[in-house]
């Protein structure tokens, strides 16, 4: 398992398409939380990285995708996958070290924002006047958000040998579960009787709930659930395609 | 054939994966706990307010669920956006511990519909509306309606999110502000609460309030002998009083006791001796655990006494009931309380015969929360501002009497709740007078040295009978005759004293022909200003009448983090730079730092 996750994670960081989708990453949060006005830290006036932690879920429906897409789409269109699985490893093992290198990655572009906390904190008043927990429990939130991506991402990547396809398919599958429960619940049909059990299916309500540093184990479990399923599903997939 | 067995056993196995977890998410539901990482303990509710959510279960059969809606919806400006989040958390966390809270967010205004329809939305929810300015340099005005409903079964709250005193009026823009958000923010459990405790009371708390010693007098509309006054001093009083209690004036003639099934007992601004009659039904209506607000005057004194020459000289009123009181533990003192930190005469009050207006008038003392988070920082001394007067801003006394603790044999415990600013003094009737010629502006505060004084006083306790032991064999025959028992030691019980009659009123204006808010008056730092009267008033009557112990509520601190904005913005360009380049450059970094290592690797 190392091995594949070894291999994986040199595969992207010596490809040109690895930095610029980090950077790419780093870019636009960085816009959003310190130069676009109607988003940024300095006109909200509040010591914290809500506005940050508002719109890296929305990132993350092109990155993770971006990082996934050829996760098991290059190796079905180049055929190497019947190599990969001749090889003396199981298919739990392949999926699992493909999976942890993708989580890896996206914990990688995720690190340098320790820099926006530093910022924020020298801009307290008085300095350091910035809520640590609460801040931790947000990045717990993100990078269990991240994970569920990246699962998603996956699963869509053993459906097809095109790349451009997986993306695609990867980013309208995250996007709903991510906001699609949640507007579906505010229906007025539903109002007062299924909405908060609609809601508690999409991923946002409980990202919401994690990010503002409460620490549930119904959050911690959901996330858990819902990486389970997708990478039960993609062994799935992959097991029919042998 | 082989192939599709195959796939019917993927099939299966991702049948019985999906089941798997569907039955763990929903025993998750069940059985789970949570860790409160923030600082301030934000999510972790009083142990009051998870009882009252618990409680509605057993109440379900009234009604399944609770509806919460809230009117905070719309392109909302930054502070009205984060006590937007701040309820959606709050909400949330209510739901989390019981499924039956459901809520939703209302945008009043439909799209497309302007200021023209407000009135009659204002109506139809009786809610204030906020004037507020749109994002950062949008300048267009427009209506928010800061407020909630909290419906359970037939039971419909209205809660206010916002206060009049916890805003400002913006005198460029006229838009309506927040002075101190996380003030409002800390405060929202309590408000919630409040109204969740009320919509499962399946009946009102009844309040009695006195009469027949010169009380200010409760009617509406029409007064006692049949005149038209629509608008009497207690109009705004008894507006809200109507909302959530069931009140009703008795007169102790016609009585022998004080039912006990009144929850409070009211008593604002007598102004004429009792008897050992009322006094000894009031006493026996405390020690079987009734409570008591003690709205009390020490002098007749009043702005309209000054109509005349613009002169008067003050008389105690030397009430006997100031007797029992004491007993109690507070004594009311028959003198002025003068303070340099005060309110002043409006045009409303005078009515502009040549009195001068919108100067400082040390008659009406401004009173502050002891103690005031300020006081704590100058004395070192760790003091905890009780849940009723918790971020509460100054009320506004008029002719106020200071109050003394006094020693009790019962076990008091005495809350000293408001205090006049440390610049003050006294006037002892009849020795002196007061006229409009005292209004000074050349007056500064070195000419009042008597420091803090007391205006209101929480007492709680089992409190000893005012006639422990003297009780006269006359009373004693009529009151065992009626079924009664004398009891001497009280049970535990709670009653608030305060220095100033006046509190229950309000004022009238002439111009518009209708009432004036509760505490409507003038400020030295902001001119025509409302005083936080109303919420002190009505603090002190849901303390008195909560047994839960959900007010503890309100001393929930949320701690304020601004950014320095003026720095942020004067540094604004470096720190854009700052985490837009550095981020890329880590990046950078870690990309030579790979190929250095794999090229080392390579050659080796």
């Amino acid at each position: 398992m190392y091995s594949i996750f070894k291999k994986e994670v040199n595969l992207f960081l010596s490809s040109l398409i690895g930095y610029a989708t980090i950077s790419v990453f780093l870019l636009l949060t960085g816009l959003f939380m310190w130069v676009f006005p109607d988003y940024s830290v300095i006109t909200y006036g509040y010591a914290s990285l809500d506005s940050f932690f508002g719109m890296a879920p929305y990132i993350f429906l092109f990155l993770i995708p971006a990082i996934t897409m050829r996760a098991f789409s290059e190796e079905i269109q180049t055929g190497t996958i019947e190599l990969l699985v001749t090889r003396p490893l199981s298919q739990w093992e392949i999926l699992l070290g493909k999976y942890l290198a993708c989580v890896f990655l996206v914990t990688l572009s995720i690190l340098p924002t320790f820099l926006y906390f530093y910022s924020v904190y020298q801009l307290g008043d008085p300095v350091g006047n910035i809520d640590v927990g609460a801040t931790v429990g947000s990045y717990i939130g993100l990078v269990s958000l991240g994970a569920v991506f990246v699962a998603i991402g996956i699963f869509a990547s053993s459906l097809t040998s095109n790349q451009i396809i997986a993306f695609i398919t990867s980013f309208f599958l995250c996007a709903f579960f991510y906001e699609a429960f949640g507007s579906l619940s505010r229906l007025e049909l539903f109002f007062g009787t299924l909405d908060t059990i609609i809601e508690s299916i999409g991923i946002k309500y409980h990202y919401r709930s994690i990010s503002r540093g409460l620490v549930d184990t119904r959050d911690l479990v959901y996330f858990l659930s819902m990486i389970i399923v997708f990478l039960v599903s993609t062994n799935a997939v992959l097991q029919q395609r042998r | 054939m082989k192939r599709s067995l195959k796939t019917a056993q993927i099939y299966t196995q991702l049948l019985i994966v999906l089941a798997i977890v569907i039955v763990v998410n929903v025993i998750s539901n069940y059985w789970y706990t949570n860790i409160d990482l923030t600082e301030d303990q934000r999510f972790t509710f009083t142990p009051f307010t998870y009882n009252l959510l618990e409680e509605f279960n057993e109440l379900k059969d009234e009604d399944d669920q609770i509806q919460i809606d809230v009117y905070l919806e719309g392109n909302l400006p930054s502070e009205y956006q984060r006590l937007q989040n701040a309820v959606v958390e709050l909400l949330d966390e209510f739901r989390s511990r019981n499924p039956m809270v459901t809520y939703r967010f209302i945008n009043p205004i439909p799209k497309g519909t302007s200021a023209a329809g407000k009135d009659s939305i204002e109506q139809q929810l009786q809610i204030a509306s906020f004037p507020v300015q749109g994002n950062q340099r949008s300048s267009t005005i427009y209506y928010i309606y800061p407020s909630a409903t909290v419906r359970f079964g037939k039971r419909i709250k209205a809660v206010s999110l916002l206060d009049n005193t916890d805003v400002s009026q913006n005198p460029i823009t006229k838009t309506i502000e927040i002075r101190n958000i996380d003030e409002v923010v800390s405060r929202l459990e309590y408000r919630f609460a409040n109204a969740l405790r009320k919509v499962a009371r399946r009946s009102q708390p009844r309040i009695a309030i006195l009469s027949g010693h010169g009380e200010e007098p409760m009617y509406r509309g029409k007064d006692r002998r049949g005149r038209n006054v629509p608008y009497p001093l207690t109009y705004e009083f008894q507006v809200e009083l109507s909302k959530h209690y069931s009140y009703s004036p008795i007169n102790l003639d016609s009585t022998y006791r004080v039912d006990n099934r009144f929850d409070l007992l009211i008593i604002a601004k007598p102004k004429a001796s009792f008897g050992e009659i009322h006094m000894f039904m009031i006493d026996q209506y405390i020690m079987n655990g009734g409570k008591v607000l003690w709205l009390m005057d020490g002098t007749n004194s009043a702005t309209d006494s000054l109509r005349g020459d613009g002169l008067h000289v003050p008389q105690g009123l030397g009430l006997d009931v100031y007797d029992m009181i004491q007993n109690y533990g507070v004594r009311v003192n028959q003198n002025l309380v003068l303070s340099y930190d005060c309110g002043g005469l409006t045009d409303l009050q005078t009515g502009s015969m040549g009195i001068p207006t919108n100067q400082r008038w040390w008659y009406y003392p401004s009173a502050m929360p002891y103690a005031t988070p300020e006081e704590t920082k100058v004395t070192g001394e760790y003091t905890i501002q009780h849940p009723i007067v918790k971020g509460l801003e100054a009320v506004e006394m008029r002719y106020a009497s200071s109050l003394d603790t006094m020693k009790t044999m019962a076990s008091i415990k005495k809350t000293i709740l408001l205090r006049s600013s440390e610049y003050s003094k006294l006037k002892y009737p009849p020795t002196t007078s007061i006229s409009f010629g005292e209004i000074d502006p050349k007056i500064t505060n070195k000419a009042f040295r008597k420091g803090h004084q007391n205006l209101a006083v929480l007492l709680e306790g089992s409190f000893y009978s005012n006639y422990r032991n003297r009780v006269h064999p006359d009373m004693k025959r009529v009151w065992e005759s009626k079924g009664q028992t004398i009891v001497e030691e009280g049970k535990e019980t709670k009653m608030i004293v305060v220095g100033d009659g006046d509190l229950i009123l309000n004022g009238f204006d002439r111009l518009q022909r209708g009432p004036t808010p509760m505490g409507y008056g003038w400020n030295p730092q902001y001119g025509n200003h409302i005083y936080a009267n109303f919420n002190f008033l009505f603090n002190c009557i849901e303390y008195l009448l909560d047994d839960t112990g959900i007010m503890t509520a309100r001393s929930k601190n949320v701690k304020l983090r601004p950014l320095k904005q003026d720095k942020a913005y004067e540094e604004k360009e470096y720190w854009q730079l700052f985490n837009l380049v550095l981020p890329a450059v880590s990046i950078l970094l870690l990309v030579f730092g790979y190929w250095t290592m794999r090229k080392y690797k390579y050659e080796r």
